[in-house]
């Protein structure tokens, strides 16, 4: 009677419902987090508890081994319209760290990624002639990666070579732009004759981060250095510049809200820049006594790092502390103003947490994609502070070459800012923004004097859109579309959250309703023997047990797939979350931008203004026979102030246009990519939610024919499919 | 034998669980109708048209249609109750002061259809569709039925509910007292198989109960999912948005769409498993109440049994004694004699009346097995199909997002 229960599984060629299904399903239900088991708990609709729930999913996705999901659908006949090469995205799903290193194979990669070869030695050309003052020592070393090995000489020769060039293509908006003439050009002009071989020496100069530094703290940093440092800033952009028109990216989108829209695919190589895998594991943790008995210590992880294909690059493990990621961060912050910097996993300011086994695996699954994240930037992943990151053995604080990364300390610290700021005031120490400052972004905690002048100039001149080049337009709308991006991306995020939770809560309930069906079928066989006995209705018995054991079984398999679904899904739509994360980094970059524009600004008023005092004294002066001494030697300090001040503006100019055009790349970059992403995302998510329903259609098929339905039944169940395919056909 | 009222779900309609019988076998078919809200505040209450088309030959006319409230169909639940022990009377749905009072659409909608339910099973009860009670029911004019009720409010204020148990519990007591005394435990004990399908039935409540429970999480569910997946279809909406230019534009425009058809799927699903599968399902576990009903009769027909034996037992003991002692009046040895001749017809009539039932039940509880059998199976398997349905559709709406990315795709490149 109840052999027709035993009836074997076509698609997965085992038995059906096991005992090993059972305990599959009840330790799921018992593993639910507290407040989740209770069936009344889960109908409150607790919306704190649902948010940030998202790492969980990612867990319960992590430990998916089986694989049987989405096998092909041929049991039951149904022709389907699923072309093959969907399925296959999904079968051989990557891990978690794969997914997060590499940009998965997908539609779009044929198109996108076309170019990647010439992108990426666009890319690294820039990063070389970027990093050249420090690159050099290490040059002879391992790099990164071979692309970027390949693609240093070259940036150099370009950055040695095209040097005037890059001063004469300077901002093409920049004509139109008022204040951009006069001084600004002529300032601009003088450096950039000397500049050739001044970039040359200090290329090869500084090798040590004393020797930088000495060369360039100096208060009254001379025309040369600045220079220097204008030489080694130009390069870069000139670089690209060139590169660019070498590149026609046939890229499907067009884009460029940028008018200057010359490298489109600048963004687009991104992806596969850095053929790294990088994972993250094997926390070790380390105690140490506190203070006053406080149980202290930190974890370590093992960081290794691969090269996805294959190259000349070793494999490197080294191990690392959550704290030398924050130093980490850090320093790119400081370095790669303007860049998207993808945001580092947040500190856990709860001391008590911190060991627990749950927190660290958070934490080595944010740090691993942390690190795949950078890796996978066309310029940090290039970056030497990432190479020694992955590379140097031991702690990093013992590395001489990771500690010459720290950035010179300009300005001093907010004690001598504040002494500074005193004698300011007073006027024995003249405010000038000089050269090298110029090129730093303004540490309001420092430098006090220079901090209150840009925000009266902020205040003084709201930018209007009309006086800004065209490109400067682009960037602040740019500005705006992140933040409407960033809008969506929350609520995007929020409602795939919701969708992840639905998905979970619906594959629980049916499999707890599944058990109550086996429950039924087990107290129907134990004891519904009596009554079928005593009414003689052990046939009637039989078919109960029979159809609850299969319909029992239907909901636990169908629950089975729905929790795969779940965990997949969260994969899946963590993209926009991640992305949302991205976005404050986007807007920083972007801000970086203003600020250095409005550095420029400063140092341009604070010129025209000494120029202006000094056309007064000197008319004055013209007006008072014998102009006394003091008169002159104002005028003197003043024309200093001035050569001072000329050499800020050039540099502030470079500056912004250095970060401006880094703007535009990151920018183009995040368009490509998001767009890239996000349509990988939803192929897949797509994918997933088909195969899932076809998976479930035939559950429930065969559940169906199981509980005697005719075959007509059957057909009109599945009529709405075959239709459709009829039609496509 | 067929199940006689087998048909009542398995001759619907495609899709409405408790849709009007139309079976040409059956002697009645009885429709519910027209829920009409009278009166208002506390007083207010939900009126129906029961209408009824009959071949039975107690009815001199083939058409019927009566108006009655929720307050009729339970005077005809506890008339049959009350008067035919050992049967299982199909169940009256729950009585819900709150719901009542907040008269929600989709209550009133639910409860006519249960009630609907209930009146066609009483109607194909062997037993019970021959009943005057259902005749009353069924045919009664206004008048003649506002008597009927009137009667029986007065018959149930005046044996109120506290007394009758006090009185029952004083009873049980003044039995146990009396197996004190005679010193012997209740030899009187059902059977050990009837024990056995008691606890079974017993535990097949709980099972049912908490099948329907996990029934209406199911479909609670099913409609949450869908809400956020509406959700998320119109936040991909507002993301695609942000792409000025085409890909994302279309592709999540692609989504949206066809998210939001599975997301109506999902709605139309939960709807669906409200009505096909956690409606039958909480019957089910009504009918067990109905089936714990019956036993609560035969427990209590037994215990007078036992109570009837008892009693003639020492009334024996007494004659005996009586008989033993010399010198006693005849007139008192006649009077104890008389006694124990009455004791004796109560305790036949007892049998007979504990006999009754229980034979009662054993054609009832057969009855019932291939009832709940035949329902069970039709009710899980239109579940599967209703499943494969549905997810039939989902599979087609989501291979056609697929479909429509991969031609966006193409033309977009």
């Amino acid at each position: 009677m109840a052999s027709k229960g035993i009836i074997a599984d076509p698609l997965r060629g085992g038995g059906a419902f096991d005992d090993q299904d059972m305990e599959d399903l009840t330790s799921h239900l018992a593993n639910l987090p507290a407040g989740r088991t209770s069936h009344d708990g889960l109908d409150l609709v607790d919306h704190s508890e649902l948010l940030g729930n998202l790492d969980r999913f990612r867990a319960l996705a992590g430990d998916d081994s089986h694989d049987d999901l989405f096998v092909s659908y041929g049991g039951l006949g149904l022709g389907l319209s699923v072309s093959d090469s969907t399925i296959i995205t999904t079968t051989n799903y990557p891990t978690y760290g794969e997914l997060a290193a590499a940009k998965p194979p997908s539609y779009e990669d044929s198109i996108m990624y076309d170019q990647a070869p010439p992108l990426d030695m666009h890319i690294a050309s820039v990063a070389g002639g970027d990093m050249d003052p420090l690159s050099a020592g290490h040059s002879s070393g391992a790099g990164p990666s071979d692309a970027a090995v390949a693609a240093r000489p070259l940036g150099k020769r370009v950055s040695e070579q095209q040097l005037p060039p890059a001063v004469a293509m300077a901002p093409p908006g920049t004509s139109g732009n008022p204040s951009w003439t006069g001084a600004g050009w002529a300032a601009r002009g003088v450096p950039s004759g000397a500049s050739e071989p001044q970039a040359a020496t200090v290329a090869a100069a500084v090798t040590g981060p004393g020797v930088r530094h000495s060369g360039f703290s100096t208060t009254d940093a001379s025309g040369p250095s600045a220079a220097g440092r204008l030489g080694s800033l130009a390069p870069s952009g000139s670089a690209a510049l060139r590169l660019d028109d070498i590149q026609q990216s046939p890229s499907p989108v067009a884009h460029g809200i940028a008018p200057s829209a010359r490298h489109p695919g600048g963004g687009g190589g991104g992806g596969s820049f850095q053929h790294l895998s990088i994972t993250v594991t094997d926390p070790v943790k380390r105690e140490q006594g506190g203070l006053f008995g406080i149980k202290g210590g930190y974890v370590t992880y093992l960081v290794r790092t691969q090269a996805r294909a294959p190259s000349t690059r070793p494999e490197t493990t080294v191990r690392r502390r959550f704290r030398e990621f924050v130093v980490l961060a850090q320093l790119l912050k400081g370095k790669y103003r303007g860049y998207f910097i993808p945001p580092r996993p947040e500190k856990n300011a709860v001391e008590g947490q911190r060991m627990t086994d749950g927190f660290v695996e958070e934490r080595r699954i944010a740090l691993e994609r942390y690190l795949n994240k950078l890796a996978q930037h066309p310029v940090l992943g290039a970056s030497e502070e990432l190479r020694l990151f992955l590379e140097v053995d031991g702690e990093l604080a013992d590395s001489g070459a990771w500690l010459s990364l720290r950035p010179p300390n300009l300005g001093g610290s907010v004690l001598e800012g504040t002494a500074k700021f005193s004698k300011q005031i007073l006027g024995l120490d003249r405010a000038v923004t000089d050269p090298v400052q110029a090129s730093q972004p303004t540490k309001k905690a420092t430098d006090f004097m220079r901090a209150i002048k840009e925000t009266a100039r902020s205040m003084q001149s709201p930018p209007s859109a009309s006086s800004l080049p065209p490109d400067e337009v682009a960037l602040v709308r740019a500005k705006e579309e992140v933040e409407a991006l960033q809008g969506a991306l929350a609520i995007g995020s929020r409602a795939a959250e919701r969708l992840v939770n639905g998905l979970d809560r619906w594959s629980v309930v049916y499999g707890e309703l599944g058990l109550v069906l086996i429950q039924m079928r087990n107290a129907e066989k134990a004891d519904g023997v009596a009554l079928a006995h005593h009414t003689g209705t052990l046939k009637q018995s039989g078919s109960l047990m029979h159809d609850t054991d299969r319909l029992g079984t239907a909901l636990i398999r169908s629950s089975r797939i729905g929790r795969k679904v779940t965990g997949r899904c969260a994969i899946e739509l963590a993209c926009l979350h991640e992305y949302l994360g991205l976005m404050p980094a986007a807007l920083k970059g972007l801000r970086a931008r203003d600020k250095a524009l409005l550095t420029a600004d400063t140092v341009q008023s604070d010129l025209a203004g000494r120029r202006k005092a000094i056309a007064d004294l000197e008319a004055a002066g013209a007006k008072v026979l014998g102009g006394d001494a003091a008169k002159a030697k104002k005028v003197a300090e003043l024309n200093g102030d001035v050569a001072v001040l000329e050499q800020s503006v050039v540099v502030a100019r470079a500056r912004y246009d250095k970060i401006k055009e880094i703007n535009q790349q990151e920018m183009s970059r995040l368009r490509c990519e998001l767009r890239s992403d996000l349509l990988s995302m939803l192929h897949r998510y797509a994918s997933i939610m088909s195969a899932c329903s076809q998976r479930n259609l035939e559950i429930w098929l065969q559940a169906a024919e199981e509980l005697q339905a005719t075959k007509e039944q059957l057909q009109a169940a599945k009529a709405c499919l075959v239709e459709s395919d009829v039609h496509q056909q | 034998m067929d199940p006689p009222y087998e048909s009542v779900l398995q001759d619907r309609g495609s899709n409405n669980f408790f849709s009007p019988v139309t079976a040409v076998s059956k002697e009645f078919e009885i429709e519910v109708a027209e829920p009409v809200k009278q009166g208002e505040g506390v007083a207010a209450y939900v009126s129906y048209k029961v209408r009824t088309k009959t071949t039975h030959v107690k009815y001199h006319e083939p058409f019927h249609e009566v108006t009655r409230r929720f307050r009729d169909f339970a005077w005809l639940h506890d008339k049959l109750v009350e008067k035919n022990k050992g049967h299982i009377v199909p169940p009256l749905p729950e009585k819900s002061a709150v719901q009542k009072y907040q008269m929600a659409t989709d209550f009133i909608e639910q409860r006519r259809r249960a009630l609907q339910v209930f009146v066609n099973r009483v109607a194909s009860h062997p037993v019970l569709k021959d009943s005057s009670e259902l005749e009353t029911f069924l045919q009664a004019n206004e008048e003649h039925w506002m008597l009927e009720i009137a009667k029986w409010q007065a018959e149930t204020s005046a044996q109120h509910r506290p007394v009758s148990a006090a009185a029952q519990w004083f009873k049980n007591l003044q039995h146990s007292a009396q197996s004190l005394v005679s010193g012997r435990a209740d030899e009187m004990q059902e059977d050990a198989e009837y024990i056995k399908i008691r606890d079974y039935i017993n535990s097949l409540e709980g099972h049912l109960t908490e099948a329907h429970r996990q029934a209406g999480r199911l479909l609670r569910k099913e409609a949450d999912l869908g809400a956020a997946l509406t959700e998320f279809a119109s936040a991909a909406e507002l993301l695609g948005k942000q792409d000025n230019e085409g890909p994302m534009r279309v592709a999540f425009g692609c989504l949206c769409t066809r998210a939001n058809e599975v997301a109506a799927l999902s709605r139309a699903r939960s709807e669906a498993i409200a009505v096909e599968f956690a409606a039958p399902l909480k019957e089910f576990a009504r009918t067990i109440k109905s089936v714990q009903v019956a036993m609560a009769d035969r427990a209590s027909a037994l215990s007078a049994y036992s109570q009837a034996k008892s009693d003639l037992d020492s009334k024996k003991v007494r004659l005996a004694k009586l008989r033993g002692t010399p010198g006693l009046k005849e007139d008192k040895i006649a009077e104890t004699e008389r006694d124990v001749n009455e004791a004796d017809q109560r305790l036949r009539n007892a049998k007979l009346g504990y006999e009754t039932i229980r034979d009662t039940m054993r054609e009832e509880l057969n009855r019932f097995q291939k009832e709940r059998a035949a329902e069970m199976s039709a009710v899980l398997r239109d579940f599967a199909l209703a499943q494969a349905r549905n997810t039939a559709e989902q599979a087609k709406g989501w291979g056609e997002l697929l479909r429509d990315l991969q031609q966006a795709a193409v033309g977009g490149s």
